[in-house]
């Protein structure tokens, strides 16, 4: 007891006299965190704090294609859910980056007395330049006009209203980003380490942009005093803006179409896959293990998932697949059935893509394609003496001496181990996979670490870029020129003069760049979501084995329970209210 | 033992009987009310949700996010679940012109009611069934020049709701690039077939070119196909 009193007392005494108000003692610096001063007045500590700058680029990269994809009519998700069978209502895709526009802006602002040469302080500023723009391209094709905010913004007690910026319009904001581009042109290098942003990368951004600051003049409307649409009078400079950047890149030589092998399916394959790619302008790198993605994860076909499970994110539907033309310049649509209404029976089931576009089959995976040395056996079901059987999962066998379903003596399989059938509904509901990106060289027991570079800006975009606003412009010959590099490129017949129209231009755009995150943003600028996809379901490809034929017919059934509807409101992203509510002076976007 | 029952339950009754019912009255104001629509002088027919939307600025809210609802599709609305105040109200985000704000003091339960002029109007309708098919006939009409008229359509719906994103057969027609006094001046007619025989509700949509993409609608027309 006596102990404890004494205890008690030391205790209190201590409290009482270690209790000094000394204001400095507490007030040292964190060990652990780098300070401004270390990190502004040497190179590596800047390249440390750009790193961190890069990897929160507003990408849409591999985490973002399955979602992207399956919100057009590009593809769906094997879920039966309503809402990821769904499309977005304006609020999925949110991207709210002024923490990381403070960032750069931080970097912007401390640069100038940086210890460094002049010219590194130019090259570094150009590249503080492009990723504040591409954050405000971020902003700008979500929600249309947003606050410009170029400097450090800091809290000072009673400023409050001050920090409480209002919205730019959105006019005002195409124009930062182009201005912002120009100055990142000029101060960039023209080539710089792999991962890093160059001259061209700048231009190829602005000749995205500027795409979009075009199109939201000519086809979008003018709402909320310009907060949000431009003026259509100013398409044209917008057009010529794309239009003037898209050529400088070309021009330069520094970059051209992947072309290394011969056989255009496996190069449309490798353009993907290669690191030493002389397409990719600018391109976000990962190494295993220390960084990688879940891209194989989510997409491998079924039956080869990544042992962590997982698989089948992506359908791509039939309406993809009869996009790519055949080689001969064709309209794409498949050979399923004779004049007469029979069907047509395929021996190779492969055969039914023969002549096509050789992209399409290094886009998606078809019925009975091989992926990886595994034939990918999507089945619907057999035909036997006429009578149609689909029912049952893979492991249902039927019985050819019978003629009846029979788990016990069957000798084949109903449904394929990779779609259709009532089994695990995690397979693709539409007959094909996407293939596109999916690295066959990486073992299956690694697929849930892949580490292929997400290319954000390949040459062919640019192309593109420069096709649709050429004819835009009414620039034929210019848009037939750029067009036709992507057709000679792809191995499909050259358009002539009269083909080059801005259809033809949309239509090339789609199919090149399908599944690279770009259709969502496309058809949305162009202000067609809501027509394409307006209470709509899309269609499945699906193969029947017949018995007495030896070979294989295929029919077509709508994909998926849910429609999916595109609201005209989601042309702009709503702005969280909670933004709102901390500076009231943001004005929400239209109907939300 | 004894002494550990009473010391829980004295915990307990501390723990429960700390503070007092601590609340506010909930909500017990309601305000309703319809659009007229100036040109058939009957209710606005729109659609749910996203046909138009009431916005409610309450008097000394703090916030400058306002109470927002959608409309019904007859054109009427309501919310009867906000408090008794001074509110702005204003009907807004459907296909009609802007509209003056009202100021009005809502109580129990308190109507307001607003006349809009819309974009477009659907007059002089009628909707046949015949075998496997519906044929609808009707004009388009306005009383103020707003945007280009771009598409009409004739919805047949198997379901009482029938709008621009609830149907299950449609004749759709672009008219962007028809001149719109050639377009004034039609009695169109559309035929939707292939219609296997049952009850279907049957409706016209008309768009011009607005920001929104809002359709002006005709009223619901049940029909039966034989």
């Amino acid at each position: 007891m006596k102990n404890k009193l004494i205890y008690f007392f030391i205790m209190l005494s201590l409290l009482i006299f270690n209790n000094s108000c000394n204001d400095d003692k507490l007030d040292i610096l964190p060990i652990n965190i780098l300070t401004d001063d270390q990190i502004f007045q040497s190179e590596a500590g800047i390249e440390a704090y750009m790193a961190s700058l890069y990897d929160k680029l507003p990408l849409d990269g591999f985490n973002r294609i399955p979602i992207l994809s399956n919100s057009t009519d590009e593809s769906m998700s094997y879920l039966g859910n309503a809402k990821l069978t769904s499309i977005s209502d304006g609020t999925w895709f949110p991207w709210w980056g002024y923490d990381h526009i403070r960032n750069v802006n931080d970097l912007i602002g401390k640069l100038p007395t940086a210890n460094l040469s002049d010219s590194e302080k130019s090259s570094l500023l150009g590249e503080a330049q492009f990723i504040r723009a591409f954050y405000y391209f971020g902003l700008g094709k979500r929600y249309g006009g947003i606050p410009i905010i170029k400097e450090v913004q800091n809290f000072t007690g009673d400023n409050i209203a001050a920090l409480q910026v209002p919205r730019n319009t959105e006019k005002e904001v195409w124009d930062f980003i182009a201005t912002e581009l120009d100055e990142a042109a000029s101060a960039l290098p023209e080539i710089n380490v792999p991962g890093r942003a160059t001259k061209y990368a700048a231009l190829a951004l602005k000749s995205r942009a500027m795409l979009y600051a075009a199109s939201v003049a000519k086809y979008g409307s003018v709402m909320l005093n310009g907060l949000v649409g431009i003026d259509p009078a100013e398409a044209n400079k917008y057009w010529q803006a794309s239009y003037d950047a898209a050529k400088l890149v070309i021009d330069s030589g520094q970059h051209s179409l992947y072309m290394k092998n011969p056989d255009k399916e496996i190069n449309f394959t490798e353009l993907f896959l290669d690191n030493d790619n002389p397409e990719a302008i600018f391109s976000v790198y990962y190494q295993y293990p220390d960084k990688t993605h879940r891209y194989d994860q989510s997409n491998l076909p079924f039956s080869i998932r990544a042992p962590t499970g997982f698989s089948s994110g992506i359908g791509p539907y039939l309406e993809l697949v009869e996009q790519f033309e055949y080689v001969d310049g064709t309209p794409g649509t498949l050979k399923l059935k004779n004049p007469d209404g029979s069907p047509i029976f395929y021996e190779d089931p492969t055969d039914l893509f023969l002549n096509k576009d050789p992209r399409c089959l290094a886009t998606v995976i078809v019925p009975f394609g091989t992926f990886r040395g595994t034939v990918i056996d999507v089945q619907a079901g057999i035909y036997d003496q006429g009578v149609k059987w689909e029912a049952g999962d893979e492991t249902s066998l039927y019985n050819l001496t019978t003629h009846q379903p029979d788990n016990e003596n069957g000798t084949i399989r109903i449904v394929g181990v990779n779609g259709f059938g009532s089994g695990s509904v995690e397979k693709t509901q539409t007959g094909f996979y996407i293939r596109k990106y999916l690295d066959y060289n990486m073992a299956q027991s690694r697929a849930a670490s892949s580490d292929q570079a997400w290319i954000v800006f390949r040459y062919a975009e640019v192309l593109l870029n420069y096709a649709e606003a050429a004819v835009e412009l009414d620039k034929i010959s210019d848009a037939k020129w750029a067009t036709n590099e992507i057709r000679d490129r792809a191995g499909i017949k050259l358009l002539d003069d009269a083909e080059v129209t801005l259809e033809r231009v949309r239509h090339e755009r789609l199919v090149e760049l399908a599944f690279e995150s770009h259709r969502w943003w496309d058809y949305r600028r162009w202000r067609i979501s809501d027509k394409k996809l307006n209470n709509v379901r899309f269609t499945a490809l699906k193969p029947y084995y017949d018995v007495q034929a030896d070979a294989y017919r295929f029919e077509t059934a709508v994909a998926g329970r849910w429609h999916k509807t595109f609201d005209a409101k989601a042309y702009y992203e709503r702005i969280d209210p909670g933004e709102i509510a901390k500076n009231p002076t943001l004005i929400q976007n239209p109907n939300y | 033992m004894t002494l550990k029952k009473i010391l829980f339950l004295l915990i307990m009754g501390a723990f429960f009987a700390s503070c007092e019912i601590y609340n506010f009255a909930e909500p017990n104001g309601a305000i309703y009310g319809s659009l007229m629509d100036n040109i058939t002088n009957e209710t606005l027919q729109s659609e749910q949700p996203e046909g138009f939307n009431i916005k409610l600025y309450e008097e000394g809210g703090r916030m400058n996010s306002p109470i927002i609802f959608s409309g019904k599709p007859d054109g009427t609305f309501e919310n009867a679940w906000i408090f008794q105040n001074e509110y702005k109200v204003i009907p807004t985000e459907g296909a009609f012109f802007p509209v003056d704000t009202a100021v009005v003091k809502v109580g129990d339960r308190t109507e307001v009611n607003f006349t809009v002029t819309p974009f477009l109007a659907v007059t002089n309708v009628s909707v046949e069934a015949g075998s496997g098919k519906i044929t609808s006939s009707y004009k388009i009409v306005r009383s103020q020049i707003g945007d280009k008229i771009v598409e009409r359509k004739t919805l047949v719906s198997k379901v009482p709701t029938s709008n621009n994103v609830v149907f299950d057969f449609k004749s759709q027609t672009d008219l962007s690039e028809t001149d719109d006094a050639d377009i004034l001046a039609t009695q169109y007619t559309d035929e939707v077939t292939d219609l296997t025989s049952g009850k279907y509700y049957v409706r016209i949509a008309v768009r011009t070119d607005n920001g929104l993409n809002k359709y002006n609608y005709s009223k619901v027309f049940p029909v039966t196909i034989p």
